[in-house]
Order: structure tokens, then C-alpha cells, then sequence
């Protein structure tokens, strides 16, 4: 699968491969396209293949496989598009080194795979563009300029619900898979119909999702049972934009107040989002926000930043039967959850080290 | 030192590092942590809150993210106001100051809080639940407890205020959450209980107020503070803030604004002894 980390280099070099010159209307050819094609292209189509997955990086290493990148993470950011957030893929663009970057350093021995979607509304042609979960700058930037941001919306409630869904649902990842947590962010200005339709499901994920992947699902789950599901699978947020109160408050009930975080701009979301992986993952003291984020947001950010779960993550980590996969583990087949796990080393590991006394 | 200023679990001093810290007697525990004394590097006391097991570390978790946002807060108005020696309204010395929250890999990843009382000296604290079982206290005394109390959660209000917040999340009073230093007259909050009153308009003076007014001895001079606490323990339906100033007005009149030494009795006896005289 391959050992290319990100690196600003190689978002410069898709950048200008792509055509990217400007930081502004990178979606203008392909919001063209599917206005005269009536289709998404099919790398950000939700309709088109639509499980996502987060995998693990392993090459071939004498007839077994060997792990090239660390442990996966998902990281999946889904951003509303509508009405005055029309230009927000403009955004993430711009900020996606900043952001890789950010998230990187709080998260040690993974391998961040991000998946970077955007959503409107049920009215619009295209409610959801959810690309694949990638983790090298060339195939990011061309999953981001393949976005068509509707920037319409109708009514003021979006329909994120959709991208909510697609996580719980439509998405097979490592983390899961080991018994930890992807993270989920949903960032809007708005609050949601947060009704769940099946023929808004089959528009967007095409018309055989529930002859295919979703062939188990025997009823419709509520908006609090994908909510539910969602969160039993991912680190869930909602970074609210613009902080106006009543969305705020509608996503503090649906969600629950450890869920929500209020943003001015969507330019902090590097400092927001790595803030958020780092302070659920432990890697981040909480007291250090103040010295990192402070300077980027104010005080509500921070406020909520203080009330998210901290170490849940890690919480989760602990209870694993083994170590996190790291770089140059073997697993004996592709399929195998765990690498091949040195015996004497897990009971070196077990022991608590003599010179220290314990507390 | 009085035989009351004992929170010390007397272990014998030990040492043991953790990150910069040196973590030295034990001197409390609860079901989730167990408390010690410490050092930082620059020799400067500290309280380190060790979780119990990996599980436990959720509690001073949540606390971490508590104390963190009161310690912003303050700062942000230290920051904006800029006070003088004279008008410093020195929240900072209501709460503890978390100095870092960690998991500790050498401790079986148990989560550490640690934390700074600044301006404290660490011999003369005393919770405010020892107290209140073992002595009772003037009216002088009880106001001043009382009063940093009720600052306090005015605090909490004006934290809701800066951070947007449609309503105001107080912490649930327990009088186990308070350390005391009757010299300077400290009153400390130090532990933050999990469960919190989330209100818009509350009436929860009332519960504090009540708590104060069962423990306090007034005499028939200070009437007005009797009558005062009876009021809030009744119709306590008034922010925190209100009943503050409602409170420094009845002090004011009374006593004006004097430092009183801490003067109590033990339960059961009639004789009054102050700090002063021993």
C-alpha cells in the first residue's frame, strides 16, 4: 500500500500538477462539470462504491507483510457548504499542510488518514461528497479540487446527517477493527433536519447500497441511533462556526455538550481539530492549550475545548490486547488484525520497571 | 500549630520523582485518587492528585478541563483589567491552579493532576468538612468563609458570561471541597465534584446559605447577619453575585471591613478561643 508520508513538498507538487494557482474557487471546473453531467466525478461520489476505508499500510516482506506507515487513524471532516460556507473547500485547501501537519504531531506512531468530505442540503443535487480516506498529499488535493460545493442550502437546517451516517455505516476501518476510535468532525453554522429517509439514502449512496452494503440494516435508524452508532465508533464532534447560539445549543442536546466546539473561522481548524485528537488521545496536557490554541481562538473555543472528554482515547488504548501496531511490525497475512507480537517482549513490557515506586 | 491543622496522613516522607515533580507525603485519598505533597523543580509546594487505577483517571480528567477553564478565565480578566494591588478582586486565590494534567506511563498510565495554591501555606490548611464537624465558629468567622463561598460561584457565573453560555454550570456544594487557611483567610476549591447544577435563574443560595447558618454561633448583636442568612436560606432565588453584594452590604454595616482572627470553639463547649491566643 505503499510508504509516502505527507509532506508540504508534495502538496505543492499536486497543486501545481492540478492546476491549483489560486486559493480561491478550487472546485470552479468540477462544480461545472456536475452541473452539465448531473454526476459527481466518482472519487468524491458517495453513490459510486460507497464503503470507505481505512487501512493499514503493509509491504510484502519475505512472504509475509510488513507494516510501512504505523497504526491507521481516520480522521474524517465533513463540511457544510451551504449558503455562506459555499467557499469552505477553498479553505480546507489552503489549510490542509497546516492541518495534516498539526494532526500529525499529536498523534505519534499513527498514520493520519484523512477523509475530508463536504454536505448541504436534501433540496440540493448533491448532498454529500465523501472521498476515500487518504493519507498522501497528491491524492488529497485531487479528491479536494473534484469536490461541487452546491452552495445554496435551502432552508437554515442542513442535512449532515447523511455524512453521520455514512461513517456509522459505510465505512470499514483498522481502528474499529482493534477496538479504538476514528474521529468524526461535522463542522457547520446551522442545525440539522435530522431526518433519515431511505430514498435520500439511495440517492446518495446509490440505489443498491441496501441490496449491498447496508443488506444487514433492516430498518431505517433514527437521527440519535446513527448519532449513537457514530459514537460508538468515533471520537464525534461538531465544530459550530460563527457561534451563533442556536445552533450551538441544538448540537450541545443532539449531541451532548462534551461533543460541541465552537470555532470563529474555519481557518483554525488545524489548531481545533490536532487540540481535539490531542487532548482525547493524551498526547496533549490540557493545560498547554491555553499556550497553543489560545493564541488562534478565543475564549468559548477554549471553554469547550476544556469540556470535551479528555484521555478517551487513551482509555480505549489501554484496554487493547496489545500495542498499537508501529512501523516495521509483520503480520504473518494481510487479513490479520494484530502484527506477529514478540512474546518476551509484551512480558518485558508488562513489568513495571523496579526504580520506579509506585504511587 | 493547632492541634486542628492536621490534613497530613503522616506516612513518613518519601520521595519519588514524576516528570519535574517530587512527590513527596501522602495526605489524603478519596475512592477515586489519592493526594500528595510535592515539589517543582524551582522548590515551590504542590498538591499532585494520583488516580487509583487507569479507569480512575476519568474523574481528574473531567476535573483537569474544570479547573483549566477557571484558571483561563482568570487570567483573561487579569489580562483585561489589569488590576492594582488595590482593586485585585484575586480570584485566583479561590481555586487550585492546575499546573498539569497528564497519564503517567511509569504509573501504570494513571492519570496525575497537579496543582498549585498560591500564596498558601501549606501547614495551616484544614478542609472546611473537618471544621465544620469538630468546631463551631463566630459570626465574623462564618461570613468571611461564607463570603469567599459565595465569590466563588460568583466566579462560575462570570465564566458563563465570557464564554457565551446560556446557562451557568455551578459545581454541587459539599463542604469536602474546600480547603481552609484561617490566617489569611483562604477559603480553597480544590476538588470538583462531577455533578454540577446547570441553571439559568438558580435558588441554590439557599442550600449554602443554610449550611452556614446551622454551623455558625451568632450572637443577638450580629442579628443582621442571623437575618441575613435566614433570608438567602429562605428565598435564595438570586445569582450568586447578588448575594454577595447583598452580604458585604450587611458586613459593611455590622463590623466594616477588618481582618478578623479566626475564632471558633469546639463542639460542645462554651469557650471561645482564637488563633491569636495560642
Amino acid at each position: 500500500m505503499g510508504d509516502k508520508p505527507f509532506s508540504v513538498d508534495s502538496y505543492v507538487s499536486a497543486r501545481r500538477s492540478y492546476g491549483i494557482t489560486s486559493d480561491k474557487d478550487v472546485t470552479r471546473a468540477a462544480e461545472r462539470q456536475a452541473r452539465a453531467t448531473g454526476k459527481l466525478s466518482e472519487i468524491v461520489d458517495p453513490g459510486i462504491k460507497p464503503m470507505r476505508y481505512s487501512k493499514i499500510r503493509l509491504n510484502p516482506h519475505r512472504k509475509m507483510w510488513i507494516t510501512t506507515m504505523g497504526c491507521p487513524m481516520d480522521i474524517e471532516v465533513s463540511c457544510d457548504t451551504t449558503g455562506s460556507m459555499g467557499g469552505e473547500v477553498d479553505t480546507e485547501m489552503k489549510i490542509l499542510p497546516k492541518l495534516y501537519e498539526a494532526i500529525a504531531r499529536v498523534l505519534p506512531g499513527y498514520d493520519p488518514q484523512l477523509c475530508l468530505g463536504i454536505f448541504g442540503d436534501v433540496v440540493d443535487d448533491f448532498v454529500l461528497c465523501r472521498p476515500q480516506f487518504e493519507m498522501e498529499a497528491e491524492k488529497i488535493v485531487r479528491y479536494l479540487k473534484e469536490m461541487a460545493p452546491q452552495r445554496a442550502g435551502g432552508d437554515s437546517p442542513e442535512d449532515p446527517q447523511y455524512a453521520m451516517f455514512a461513517r456509522a455505516y459505510l465505512t470499514n476501518a483498522y481502528t474499529n477493527r482493534i477496538g479504538l476510535k476514528g474521529y468524526h468532525f461535522i463542522v457547520t453554522d446551522a442545525t440539522c433536519h435530522g431526518s433519515i429517509r431511505r430514498q435520500d439514502i439511495q440517492r446518495i449512496f446509490g440505489n443498491n447500497v441496501f441490496e449491498n452494503e447496508l443488506k444487514n440494516m433492516r430498518e431505517i435508524p433514527s437521527f440519535e441511533k446513527v448519532i449513537k452508532d457514530l459514537k460508538a465508533k468515533t471520537h464525534q464532534f461538531i465544530l459550530v462556526v460563527d457561534k451563533r447560539s442556536s445552533a450551538y445549543e441544538y448540537w450541545r442536546e443532539v449531541c451532548g455538550k462534551k461533543s460541541v466546539v465552537r470555532i470563529s473561522t474555519t481557518r483554525q481548524l488545524p489548531e481545533v481539530i490536532s487540540a481535539i485528537i490531542g487532548l482525547t488521545e493524551g498526547t496533549v496536557d490540557i493545560t498547554d492549550i491555553g499556550n497553543t490554541v489560545a493564541y488562534h481562538c478565543d475564549s468559548p473555543t477554549i471553554y469547550d475545548l476544556n469540556n470535551i472528554e479528555i484521555g478517551a482515547q487513551a482509555k480505549l488504548r489501554q484496554a487493547l490486547p496489545f500495542p498499537i501496531p508501529k512501523i516495521g511490525d509483520i503480520f504473518r497475512t494481510k487479513e490479520d488484525l494484530w502484527p506477529i507480537q514478540p512474546d518476551e517482549k509484551v512480558e518485558d513490557e508488562e513489568k513495571p520497571s523496579t526504580e520506579i515506586e509506585y504511587l | 500549630m493547632h492541634r486542628f491543622f492536621y490534613i497530613l496522613i503522616q506516612e513518613g516522607v518519601r520521595t519519588t520523582k514524576v516528570r519535574d515533580f517530587e512527590v513527596k507525603n501522602r495526605i489524603g485519598e478519596s475512592d477515586k485518587y489519592r493526594v500528595y505533597l510535592g515539589e517543582k523543580a524551582d522548590g515551590s509546594s504542590v498538591v499532585l492528585k494520583v488516580a487509583k487505577t487507569f479507569e480512575d483517571g476519568d474523574v481528574l480528567a473531567f476535573e483537569a478541563g474544570k479547573f483549566n477553564i477557571m484558571k483561563t478565565v482568570e487570567s483573561e480578566i487579569r489580562r483585561f483589567q489589569n488590576p492594582t494591588k488595590e482593586n485585585d478582586s484575586h480570584y485566583d486565590w479561590l481555586f487550585a491552579k492546575l499546573e498539569a494534567s497528564f497519564i503517567e506511563s511509569s504509573q501504570g498510565g494513571r492519570r496525575i493532576n497537579v496543582y498549585s495554591l498560591p500564596n498558601v501555606d501549606f501547614d495551616k490548611l484544614i478542609p472546611l468538612s473537618k471544621l465544620m464537624a469538630r468546631i463551631e465558629v463566630d459570626a465574623k468567622t462564618s461570613a468571611w468563609i461564607l463570603g469567599r463561598i459565595f465569590k466563588l460561584y460568583g466566579f462560575f457565573e462570570l465564566i458563563a458570561v465570557a464564554n457565551d453560555q446560556s446557562t451557568v454550570e455551578y459545581p454541587v456544594f459539599s463542604i469536602g471541597d474546600y480547603l481552609i487557611e484561617p490566617e489569611k483567610h483562604r477559603v480553597i476549591f480544590y476538588n470538583f465534584p462531577e455533578k454540577n447544577v446547570d441553571v439559568v435563574a438558580n435558588d441554590y443560595v439557599k442550600e449554602i446559605a443554610k449550611t452556614f447558618l446551622e454551623w455558625a454561633v451568632i450572637e443577638e448583636e450580629d442579628k443582621a447577619y442571623r437575618e441575613l442568612l435566614e433570608n438567602l436560606a429562605r428565598d435564595g432565588s438570586m445569582t450568586f453575585e447578588a448575594a454577595h453584594k447583598m452580604m458585604y452590604a450587611v458586613i459593611e454595616e455590622l463590623w466594616g471591613r477588618k481582618y478578623h482572627t479566626f475564632t471558633y470553639r469546639d463542639k460542645g463547649t462554651l469557650i471561645w478561643k482564637n488563633l491569636k491566643e495560642e
